[in-house]
């Protein structure tokens, strides 16, 4: 099954398979937001010792996020008499589109891919890097304060929580030696130890630093996505409700949609690059398709972030700088130092 | 946190480890701030499985203490019509109109046995501006004004808030009270007409006190603290 | 064979099931506005937390009034508050609902007669489709004030603005 190749199977041209992907990926996203966002009521209801939906729907109301989602597709559309309107609208569609085109290079199975880029890692570091542009839009077109300090303080800790992502990922590249998603999936294959089996997966290749590296990109990728513990662009108790202050309606859903998305995708390339993507942890599980293995280690890690969201407070400012700058990027370097001259000497 | 947990009298559960070495506390802290967040995933994930507290309410029902306040409710047939709780009601929402009976006519006794002595014409509480205080219900010789657990009488118009607890249709308010007026007017006209010997008590003549305008037109202190 | 003029974007099979969906996709997923305005709002905070859990309902709070669908007056409303009530209404997005909770935001309450800086009922500057009575209402009651404003979008036949 992983090795089935849809290209050959359906013998079509390779425009076609991209424009029936893009087509499948913009619908499972969708699908998936709303169900994130379903689930997330249920776990923070569960957390605090409550149930959660109950009503709409019937049973443990199932209808909720759809009926929220036909909710907000009908609200009035409000632009501000004062916001600059073509930033204002084109802002959403920037931060979603930029969350989503990172999916292209996301490998699903060993064979199921958008496109296979031989620099899919860069692409994907470059490509979230212009959802700050859009959340940046999105503050300074509204024309409000909160919406400006929420924009502002999502650009300071995006852009700095940038750098440790990107040295935490540099260890399997280091590894590997290529930028490729499907070489990365391929390389955790084999190993020293017996092929085909977990502790191929890069977060058991050398024990304590690529451990450290995971834990490291994980915790980074929470405040890419601007959720708590680092959620302070949209703090509710400081700021109305951060950079989509004055957003209405499907604009607003967009906006929401494009963090949920967020989540999958950072969950998504945590466990291709660390976690062995579609590959089943021991042989005799292969019967089970690749897309499975991605999609349950992709939920577990969706489910870390909501566990961590409803157990820790918001962190404040300075401490969110110190937490990066201080702490993360001095370990993200050590780490990538030790791995660069462990390949390099295993090389010789 | 060592300091605070034993100021405030509470166990030292987790003792922090300190270190001359500044690399070596600083290992230390991370260590210390990693730890500190899975205990805390541990205590919700304790919590992820607990029966959730809540009472789904159009379905079950919290019991009421009995001495909850939430709805005046009138038992107009024990009712009096004494005002005391008209009186003593601090928002004067209580609207209660009586009338005499007319000669002959017996109301009859309420159900504690005590005789009814006037028609109730009318009782009319706006619950919209009811502060539940309970007061009527305290000084109610008859315990016909009290509290009910009651809460369910959401409304989509004021006017459904304001609600006559009398027996009495508006056409027999105006008949009684009528009645009651011209059979009063009549007693009057049949009996002599006093002349009106009392004087009123001559007041003392209290000089009212003067007020001293410079206390009053005191001027706040400016930025300065000083008195402009 | 000419399509029947009358009635075109009246009550026809589909624009009833449609509008039907419509309504109960509102009633379902009434967001109010982070909103408190004094001691009722107590009474909305334990409505919201564990025991009660207005979750249930998908009523969930919003801290922006650009994304709020309904607005639950809690408390007394002051002539100075009066008019950010009224701004904070006014940046609500059609279509919008307003719950009035308790006595004083019924019709002044304790203050009706004799308070000099209250406003005598929110009525007189929004338009108020549910009134609570109490002081305060029991979380339930509030409960019951948000079933009877479900009960009201869903039996509105033609929505006030889409
Ligand atoms: S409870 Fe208080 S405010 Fe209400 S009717 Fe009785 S005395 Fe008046
Ligand atoms: S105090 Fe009691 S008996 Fe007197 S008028 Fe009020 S309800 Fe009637
Ligand atoms: S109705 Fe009563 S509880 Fe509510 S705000 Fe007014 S005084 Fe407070």
């Amino acid at each position: 099954m992983s090795q089935f190749n849809p290209l050959e199977a359906f013998n079509l041209p390779i425009v076609y398979w991209q424009i029936i992907w893009a087509g499948i990926i913009v619908a499972f996203v969708t699908v998936f937001a709303l169900f994130a966002v379903y689930l997330e009521r249920k776990i923070s209801a569960y957390a605090q010792d409550r149930m959660g939906p109950m009503e709409t729907g019937g049973w443990q109301g199932w209808a909720q996020t759809i009926a929220d989602a036909l909710k907000l597709l009908l609200k009035e559309d409000i632009i501000p008499e004062l916001a600059d309107r073509r930033l204002f609208k084109l802002a959403p569609y920037i931060v979603f589109a930029g969350s989503l085109g990172v999916m292209a290079v996301i490998p699903f199975g060993v064979n199921l891919i958008g496109t296979d880029l031989n620099i899919g890692l860069y692409f994907i570091l470059a490509l979230s890097s212009t959802v700050v542009i859009g959340i940046l839009m999105a503050g300074w077109a509204s024309n409000n304060k909160w919406a400006l300090y929420g924009a502002m303080r999502s650009a300071a800790q995006m852009v700095s929580y940038e750098i440790p992502i990107g040295l935490s990922l540099m260890l399997p590249v280091l590894l590997t030696g290529s930028l490729s998603m499907i070489d990365i999936t391929n390389a955790q294959k084999s190993g020293i130890l017996a092929d085909g089996y977990f502790w191929n997966w890069y977060i058991f290749r050398v024990p304590p630093f690529t451990l450290i590296a995971f834990i490291l990109y994980f915790w980074a990728s929470l405040a890419e996505t601007n959720r708590t513990p680092f959620d302070i662009p949209e703090a509710e108790s400081e700021l109305v409700s951060g950079y989509h202050t004055e957003y209405t309606g499907i604009r607003f859903a967009m906006f929401f949609l494009a963090e949920y998305a967020n989540m999958f995708i950072v969950a998504a390339i945590a466990s291709v690059v660390f976690l062995g993507g579609p590959l089943a942890p021991a042989p005799w599980l292969n019967w089970i398709p690749g897309p499975i293995w991605m999609l349950l280690k992709s939920l577990v890690l969706v489910f870390i972030q909501m566990w961590l969201r409803w157990t820790l407070p918001r962190v404040r400012v300075d401490q969110l700088m110190h937490i990066c700058w201080k702490i993360f990027l001095p370990l993200a370097l050590v780490n990538f130092i030790v791995i660069a001259t462990l390949v390099v000497l295993w090389q010789k | 946190m060592a300091e605070m947990r034993t100021a405030l009298g509470m166990p030292i559960t987790h003792q922090t480890k300190t270190s001359k070495n500044p690399i070596i506390q600083w290992i230390l802290d991370v260590w210390e701030g990693f730890y500190t967040v899975l205990v805390g995933m541990g205590v919700t994930w304790r919590h992820f499985f607990r029966k959730p507290f809540t009472v789904q309410y159009p379905h079950e029902k919290l019991n009421i203490p009995k001495q909850a306040r939430q709805r005046v409710h009138v038992d107009i047939d024990l009712c009096g019509g004494c005002l005391q709780c008209d009186k003593i009601c601090p928002a004067g929402i209580i609207k209660i109109v009586t009338a005499k009976p007319v000669a002959g006519e017996d109301l009859g006794v309420r159900p504690n046995g005590k005789r009814r002595a006037l028609h109730i014409a009318e009782f009319t509480i706006d619950h919209s501006k009811c502060l539940y205080c309970g007061l009527c219900e305290t000084v109610c010789n008859d315990d016909a004004i009290y509290m009910i657990p009651d809460f369910q009488y959401t409304t989509r118009s004021l006017e459904q808030l304001v609600v006559n607890y009398s027996r009495y249709s508006p056409e027999e308010r105006d008949r009684v009270v009528a009645a009651a007026a011209a059979e009063k007017a009549a007693k009057q006209a049949s009996k002599p007409a006093v002349p009106q010997t009392k004087v009123s008590d001559p007041q003392p003549n209290i000089p009212s006190p003067s007020v001293d305008s410079d206390v009053f037109n005191e001027k706040c202190p400016g930025p300065d603290g000083e008195f402009k | 064979m000419t399509p029947p003029k009358e009635g075109l974007y009246g009550r026809n099979i589909l624009i009833t099931n449609v509008d039907k969906l419509f309504r109960w996709a509102r009633a379902s997923s009434i967001w109010p506005q982070t909103f408190g305005l004094a001691c009722c709002a107590i009474e909305m905070m334990a409505a919201a937390a564990s025991r009660f859990d207005l979750d249930r309902f998908g009523v969930f709070m919003r801290p922006s009034p650009r994304q709020s669908d309904a607005m639950i007056i809690s408390g007394t409303v002051t002539l100075k508050m009066a008019s950010r009530v009224r701004r904070l209404y006014e940046q609500m997005p059609d279509p919008k609902w307003v719950i009035s909770m308790g006595s004083c935001a019924n019709s002044g309450g304790p203050y009706w007669e004799g308070g000099y800086h209250v406003l005598k009922g929110v009525d007189l500057i929004i338009p108020v489709d549910v009134y609570i009575p109490g002081c305060p209402p029991r979380p339930e009651a509030l409960i019951d004030g948000i079933l009877e404003l479900q009960r009201i979008i869903k039996e509105t036949e033609h929505n006030r603005a889409i």
